[in-house]
């Protein structure tokens, strides 16, 4: 037992967040003097000062509100028998000192409250905004702003909205917030619609909107709201970015594994049909890609059609790839300590290293307390001592991933190789600390740094705590995948079966336009993607961002199709055309079997004008593909996991037998594995 | 070839001329890492609140004798040490040997989940008694040695011994009962 290294890993008690306000006031104190000394001078203004001190008693009461519900949210943990359950917050504390702790707050609390009580009721006489902000259990900061509608003691926030500040989303509650104030309830009461899915609710105490996901997953995602069905006639162009990630898959699959369905928010389709590669030929003309279209019969719908695009990069031998200018930048903080976690990436990292050439290069640098280069940048010929560097790292202390970014770029800045692929990879567990930097400040980072030809990769592992929204955020901007990580085969794939397309861009700011033939499809919905949808107009516009795609990567869209009715087969094609031709802008001809036209736009991976590939999708009638098969039965998985309101008939019979239809080759088994979850998911269903 | 970069020398320097982000960012950087200490060694969360913010308050006031002579984490945490004890010797403290009480606590579902494990060393030891929890604490986590303890807390060095060892008996009496729980 070495103790030096003890001192971080045992580092589990979480810094209460109300410290580093009894600093700031502290620090402040000469300064909040002559502005107490100015309230009194300023008689006018007295209402105003009122005003503050509700708010000053708010931002109070929600400091004991939170120390107070912690251990409620614990005690609801600990009922639940997932392994998530113990991740929550119960963990700093023994039972005695959150007893007594409990005790001493609710005192104050009553002091506060008889000090300031006669105040608020002559406060609380007009209208006026008040926001609300606490954290949740979940880590996320919320805010509740409305307006107090005027009365004595009572307030009415309606209708409120719920902002995630951690993810920028916001949650509109019509019925809103209402209650009154008196002497033992100083703050919201839980509005209706909010309580009605928390038993554990402490009347008095502001709702707590993830409470749910805190039981289940402590996981954050942003609410997806599904693309709608678009009349061709209304708008006959569809345009989106090309997204490779396969990540939701990994995260889904991890949950379903550990017995939980998952959050509607964390399936998406498009990352649950991407994840699995597909047996699309190789380009053979003047681009790197290859194009691949089908249509069938839609399974959960008699009446439509799915419409398949499929995108082949170009493989890549591993021999011929530029030279490699990787940064590892490993996560070794103390949410990092798990064979699931750090243990997991080291051993992804070292099947990655025995894939190196003499002429890559490998640096790697940590961050917890502090950012650290353990390893200058090193040959790939030299194995033993980039693994000696990964093999040392230990978990412990607190993150600030900001700097070890900083320090990542600064080192692959450093050993910028021009003609090589130089590519930072975070491993981390998503409990980012990002110090001075905000969120923005660091996307901002990122983008700075993709323009300076170093991109970014992103692993995600673990499941207690994990960001995904963030980290697919960071790299979204930072032109890179992002991939989640739960077990060695899924490293594997990762960092070596896919390591052509994970370290090898061969097109960047890939981006699809279709335009239907309004003969052949009355409308069209996009599935997935939600987050990809561009403007049509953004598709000319090179300045637009979009994907990138590596070698050897298959990229797969799929459209439902509802069909035109066929009033042609009476002959009536020309009358259809004169009413086509009457469409303002819409001049398009297309040939009679043609479905839609698809237009691809790219730029080489350092290029900066995009290049311009058209070709047709026609409704053919060849026999269902043993890809498109699979294909069918993950989005039909997905829609059911999300319970769609576009799911149809979907069933899991049907998604079983259209996998097996579809089980080809399965080289690596993620198809087997595939029908497993579903079968897994479909007797958890059952159970519920 | 292991060399921590002082990332943070600018915060530092900032942090001297009193800007409010630099202090912030330090307090972030290390406060766990203090509380922590503080937590080991005097057992609640609101003793170790409170010296944490006293600490860092000194910190922030002392920041300009800073030298860079060793790491500001290292600095930072003798401060903590050292005004924990102090805090400690305010209230009374019990050297003698009670009996264990016997305390039924959650269990941890994953025995293999090494954080789990920490954490069930951590509750442990809130509920050792307290001498022994912090001479345990000074001695395996912060390094000192038999003699700095014992004349960090005027006791003898077969105090402080035998603290240690029936430290380590009740860890693993508490632990092995929780596994077996």
């Amino acid at each position: 037992m070495n103790r030096k290294e003890y001192n971080q890993e045992y580092d589990v008690f979480e810094t209460p967040d109300k410290l580093w306000k009894g600093i700031e006031e502290k620090l402040d104190a000469p300064k909040k003097r002559r502005r107490i000394g100015w309230w009194i001078s300023s008689i006018g203004v007295a209402a105003a000062a009122i005003f503050v001190s509700l708010l000053v008693y708010n931002q109070q009461g929600q400091e004991t509100r939170k120390e107070l519900q912690s251990p409620l949210m614990a005690k609801a943990s600990s009922n639940e028998k997932t392994t998530e359950a113990k991740s929550v917050s119960f963990k700093n504390k023994t039972k005695e000192t959150a007893v007594n702790q409990k005790k001493e707050k609710e005192q104050k609390f009553k002091n506060i409250q008889s000090a300031l009580a006669p105040q608020m009721q002559t406060t609380v006489s007009k209208q006026q905004n008040v926001t609300y902000t606490w954290n949740n259990s979940a880590g996320n900061t919320i805010s509740v702003s409305g307006l107090v509608a005027s009365g004595d003691v009572s307030y009415n926030l309606a209708p409120a909205s719920v902002q995630y500040l951690s993810n920028s989303t916001t949650t509109n509650y019509s019925e809103g917030f209402s209650g009154t104030f008196n002497s033992t309830i100083p703050f919201p009461t839980v509005p209706n619609g909010l309580a009605a899915n928390r038993n554990e609710v402490r009347q008095g105490y502001a709702p707590d909107p993830f409470y749910n996901e805190d039981i289940t997953h402590g996981s954050t995602y942003d609410e997806i709201v599904e693309n709608k069905f678009i009349h061709t006639k209304d708008e006959a162009q569809s345009t989106f970015s090309i997204d490779v990630d396969g990540a939701s898959y990994s995260d889904v699959r991890g949950m379903i594994q550990r017995g939980v369905l998952p959050n509607s928010n964390a399936v998406r389709i498009e990352e649950l049909i991407n994840y699995f590669p597909y047996n699309y030929t190789e380009p053979n003309g003047d681009h790197p890609f290859a194009f691949h279209s089908e249509v069938i019969d839609c399974p959960w719908n008699s009446e439509h059609q799915l419409m398949k695009i499929g995108i082949k990069g170009e493989s890549i031998e591993k021999e011929s790839l530029p030279p490699n200018n990787l940064v590892f930048l490993m996560d070794v903080s103390g949410s990092m300590t798990s064979p699931q976690k750090l243990g997991l990436i080291k051993k992804g990292f070292n099947l990655l290293v025995q894939e190196m050439r003499e002429e890559d290069r490998v640096a790697i640098c940590v961050y917890a307390g502090a950012a650290g280069l353990v390893l200058e940048p090193t040959s790939g010929a030299n194995k033993d001592k980039i693994m000696d560097a990964i093999n040392q790292l230990e978990a412990g202390g607190s993150t600030a991933g900001g700097q070890g970014i900083e320090l990542a770029y600064a080192t692959a800045q450093k050993f910028f190789n021009a003609e090589g692929n130089n590519r930072v990879i975070l491993a981390t567990d998503g409990d980012f600390n990002v110090g001075i930097y905000d969120d923005d400040a660091l996307v901002k980072l990122i983008e700075r740094k993709r323009e300076s030809g170093i991109a970014l990769t992103v692993l995600g592992v673990g499941h207690d705590n994990f960001q995904s929204s963030k980290m697919e955020k960071l790299a979204n901007n930072g032109n890179g995948n992002f991939s989640y990580i739960d077990n060695i085969l899924e490293a594997k794939k990762v960092l070596v079966t896919e390591m052509g397309a994970t370290l090898k861009t061969i097109a960047k700011d890939v981006k699809l336009q279709l335009d239907f033939n309004p003969e052949k499809v009355e409308s069209y919905r996009l599935i997935g993607y939600e987050n990809r949808i561009l403007a049509n107009e953004d598709f000319d516009n090179d300045a637009v961002d979009a994907g990138e795609l590596g070698a050897g990567h298959t990229v797969t869209a799929i459209y439902e199709i509802i069909p035109t009715k066929t009033s042609s087969a009476n002959g009536d094609i020309d009358v259809i055309k004169d009413v086509n031709n009457n469409l303002d802008g819409n001049d398009t001809n297309y040939d009679e079997d043609e479905m839609a036209v698809l237009k691809f736009r790219y730029k080489q991976p350092k290029g900066s004008t995009s290049k311009l590939i058209t070709t047709s999708i026609t409704d053919g009638t060849s026999a269902t593909s043993t890809d498109m098969h699979f294909i069918t039965a993950v989005v039909e998985f997905g829609l059911l996991l999300r319970n769609s309101e576009f799911k149809g008939t979907a069933n899991f019979e049907r998604i079983l037998k259209n996998a097996r239809l579809g089980l080809g080759r399965d080289p690596y088994g993620y198809r087997s594995e595939f029908i497993q979850i579903v079968q897994k998911t479909q007797r958890l269903r059952n159970a519920d | 070839m292991k060399e921590i970069v002082h990332m943070h020398r600018d915060l530092i320097e900032a942090a001297q001329k009193g800007e409010r982000y630099a202090q912030k960012s330090l307090f972030d950087l290390y406060s766990k890492a203090l509380y922590n200490i503080g937590m080991r060694i005097l057992g609640n969360t609101d003793d170790a609140a409170d010296v944490t913010q006293e600490v860092f308050l000194e910190i922030f006031k002392k920041l300009d004798s800073f030298e860079y002579k060793s790491t500001f984490g290292a600095w930072a945490k003798k401060i903590m040490v050292n005004r924990s004890i102090n805090h400690l010797q305010r209230r009374p403290v019990h050297y003698d040997l009670p009996e264990i009480e016997q305390t039924q606590d959650e269990q941890f579902e994953d025995q293999d989940d090494v954080a789990a494990l920490m954490m069930q060393l951590n509750t442990s030891l809130m509920e050792l008694p307290e001498g022994c929890r912090v001479v345990f604490t000074l001695y395996y986590f912060e390094g000192l040695r038999h003699e700095e303890i014992a004349s960090h807390l005027n006791i003898t060095t077969s105090t402080t011994k035998s603290q240690l060892s029936r430290a380590k008996q009740l860890l693993r009496a508490s632990i092995q009962q929780k596994i077996e729980a």
